[in-house]
């Protein structure tokens, strides 16, 4: 039952910095999802895991145990990545077998357990199938059993699912959470997906230029971002330029233009400037202009999204703005150059201070 | 002022018909998204239209032209390909100046259109870079900068985003459809992405199998989907099976297994038939006990919290139904609180007014709705 302890890792790759001291304890069964834009290291530390990759610096225990000189093959780890790499000449049954075949295991023991990570993916009925017989989601289903038939309690999956249609990969993520689950697995999962990251995971890391930035339960970690990175990454926000007019027992009061919204932000003293930012779907929009805590601007766009309508709205002062409106709390009507206000709940303004690089430098997805 | 128009189209591969006896129009000025499982002819009809194949039956106009026996490069359409090729020798730039010089643009219009182009896709800090020193996703967008810099009047994309990482993906689908939109060209866009096509399309062409299953504005494909697979494909939804138990003048009651019973608007299915309800996940919501629901306005289904599932904006629950059904429920998040905990005796409700009848599919449920 893997415990995983990530210590100081460091590496280099001539003069660009992969990773930078990056520090993370995974407890045993977490499912642990690591999300950054391309090129922040993500990757690497998996691999450095894995041990494909030695780091300079820096070490990663498991059960307590230091894995530097553990070669790759006797780590106990399950690996998965985005190209789908099964025999193409072998069946099913023969893929997934494969690890404890070439590892001498009995093989009554070893079919015990490849029918029943088989039955746990609903491919019992596949086992004499060809690869190519089957989806690219099967296959990739399949990839996931054979990492887990030598008995690996540790999985690590790199964008497992990357190459799959949308649709695909949205239902497949939760059968290999429910698999993962079943097996009392401890799960590292590298992806650039984020509702992917928030939908399954335990726990989520942001990580950014070879550091992790901020981490903490999905659900935790959209709400209150500790990071300007992190509210603009994990899902959309609208980010404005605000200063604090006054505090008052809940919390500060910004002011945008000549509008102003009440926080619940400590700690900020009157006349500082900050950044404020607003999730698309944690606003109401309506027609007219509204009480004196709300912003008011002009709808320029409007377009049907499914179970939302999303409105473009060029607030006073000039910025545009996106707000979400789910249907299913009914329609409303509002057509473009329509004048509304949009409100908010103290909770869902979140403050942050400017950037000393600037707010667009700061938000930079690569 | 292209417009396109698709007759009778048919292409085979060998024993495969890719191209399944297909008609389409796009107007001028139109973005059209092709919306499609793997496998289903997208990109192959993409290419009939750029002139990189040819139909084996039927006929395609642009601007009412037939144009099968016109060449590729005489269409004024530009093709960006899922496979972009770029120059590895040239700079990001030149790259993208490429295409409006071989469109016949003088070198400085070329270059100033190509940086214009680069801002537009967020590399505008790196136009002296060589292809080789950039990600997949940037090298994807400097392969759209180099197709939108042609300035051609229709543009033929093939998955233009699809390299890209989610959270980029989702800003530059709304930067792609402004550019369309103030350069006025026809947009002709292939994605597997349901929630692209939404955002950036006029109109959706949902293809299957070679043939369009439907074609018409996310609105309409999203509020009244033809068939299960459309429904099932675009948005989402919870599918129950049912039998209609008695039919009146404006509505109907359906038996679900076991027993529990609904009302639904539909009435042009028969007693006794076997059906498919489909509600949307969004249109289902959970009360803690029948009491607190109006059963004169919803229908109620008692059953059991089995998993929660954040999602960002919306919080989806799994509730196990008394019928044995799985019903998905989603929340916007902003509503609630926190997720239910697994195994909460709970009451799942909804409109008669937001379900949607389908006969059971001769080929059964799991087959109709299959997306490989």
């Amino acid at each position: 039952m893997p415990h995983v302890q990530i210590v100081g890792l460091t590496k280099r790759f001539g003069s660009v910095i992969a990773l930078e001291d990056v520090n993370l304890d995974i407890q045993e069964r977490e499912y642990v999802s690591i999300i950054g834009p391309s090129g922040c290291g993500k990757s690497t530390l998996m691999k450095c895991v894995a041990g494909i990759i030695t780091p300079d610096v820096g070490k990663v225990l498991v059960n307590g145990q230091e894995m530097r000189n553990v070669p790759i093959q006797h780590r106990r780890m399950g690996y998965v990545f985005q190209e789908i790499a099964l025999f193409p000449h072998m069946r099913i049954f023969e893929n997934v077998s494969y690890g404890p075949r070439v590892q001498g295991q009995p093989s009554q023991s070893a079919k015990a357990l490849v029918d029943e990570l088989l039955d746990l993916i609903k491919l019992n009925d596949r086992v004499d199938s060809f690869p190519q017989e089957l989806s690219g989601g099967a296959q990739q289903k399949v990839a996931v059993s054979r990492a887990l038939a030598s008995g690996s309690a540790l999985l690590l999956l790199d964008e497992p699912f990357g190459a799959l249609d949308a649709k695909v990969r949205a239902d497949l993520r939760y059968e290999v959470r429910k698999m993962t689950d079943d097996l009392r697995l401890t799960i590292l999962h590298v992806t650039h997906d984020q509702e992917e990251a928030m939908s399954i995971s335990d726990r989520v890391i942001i990580m950014k230029a070879g550091r992790i930035i901020e981490e903490g339960p999905p659900l935790e970690l959209y709400l209150r971002p500790k990071m300007i990175f992190t509210a603009n990454f994990l899902g959309e926000a609208n980010f404005l330029e605000a200063k604090v007019i006054r505090q008052t027992s809940a919390g500060a009061v910004v002011q945008i233009g000549d509008m102003r919204l009440q926080t619940l932000e400590k700690n900020r003293g009157a006349g500082e400037e900050v950044i404020i930012s607003l999730r698309p779907g944690f606003m109401s929009i309506a027609k007219g202009s509204g009480n004196e805590n709300c912003l008011r601007g002009v709808v320029l766009g409007i377009r049907f999204m499914g179970h939302v309508v999303r409105y473009e709205v060029e607030i006073a002062g000039g910025r545009t703005m996106h707000v979400e409106h789910p249907l299913c709390f009914g329609e409303l009507e509002i057509e473009p150059l329509d004048k509304v206000n949009l409100s908010t709940s103290p909770q869902h303004v979140m403050v942050y201070s400017v950037p000393e690089r600037g707010l667009e430098k700061e938000l930079q997805l690569e | 002022m292209p417009s396109v128009r698709l007759v009778d189209i048919v292409k085979r591969f060998g024993a495969i018909t890719a191209i399944n006896r297909l008609s389409m129009e796009i107007a001028d000025r139109e973005y059209v998204c092709i919306l499609g499982p793997t496998g289903s002819g997208k990109t192959t009809l993409l290419r009939l239209i750029a002139g990189l194949t040819t139909p084996d039956e039927g006929e395609l106009y642009i601007d009412d032209k037939p144009v099968s026996k016109i060449q590729a490069e005489e269409r004024g359409a530009v093709y960006v390909p899922q496979q972009y090729a770029l120059f590895p020798h040239l700079t990001v730039l030149e790259n993208v100046a490429f295409g409006p010089l071989a469109h016949g643009m003088n070198e400085q219009e070329a270059l100033r259109t190509a940086r214009e182009m680069l801002e537009m896709v967020r590399l505008g800090h790196r136009v002296d870079s060589k292809p080789d020193e950039l990600s997949g996703g940037m090298q994807q967008r400097v392969a759209l900068a180099r197709g939108l810099a042609t300035r051609a009047k229709l543009l033929l994309l093939d998955e233009p985003l699809g390299a890209l990482d989610a959270r980029l993906r989702q800003e530059l689908r709304y930067k792609l459809r402004e550019l369309a939109e103030d350069s006025g060209v026809t947009a002709i866009h292939v994605t597997h992405d349901q929630a692209e096509a939404m955002a950036v399309s006029d109109r959706i062409a949902v293809l299957r199998e070679g043939r369009i299953r439907q074609y018409t504005t996310p609105f309409h494909i999203y509020m009244r989907p033809q068939s299960l697979f459309v429904a099932h494909f675009v948005g989402g939804a919870n599918f129950l099976q049912a039998v209609v138990a008695r039919r009146h003048p404006e509505e109907s009651v359906l038996e679900l297994h076991l027993g529990p019973r609904i009302i639904v608007r539909d009435t042009t299915h028969l007693s006794a038939e076997e059906v498919v309800v489909v509600i949307r996940e969004d249109r289902v919501n959970i009360a803690e006990s029948a009491e607190h629901v109006d059963s004169d306005r919803y229908n109620t289904i008692e059953g059991e919290i089995q998993s929660s599932r954040f999602l960002g904006s919306f919080v989806s629950h799994q509730i196990r139904l008394v019928s044995g059904d799985l019903l998905t429920s989603k929340t916007p998040t902003e509503k609630l609180e926190k997720p239910l905990p697994v195994g909460r005796k709970v009451v799942a409700y909804f409109k008669p007014s937001d379900t949607m009848v389908y006969s059971y599919p001769p080929i059964g449920l799991p087959r109709e709705l299959r997306v490989i």
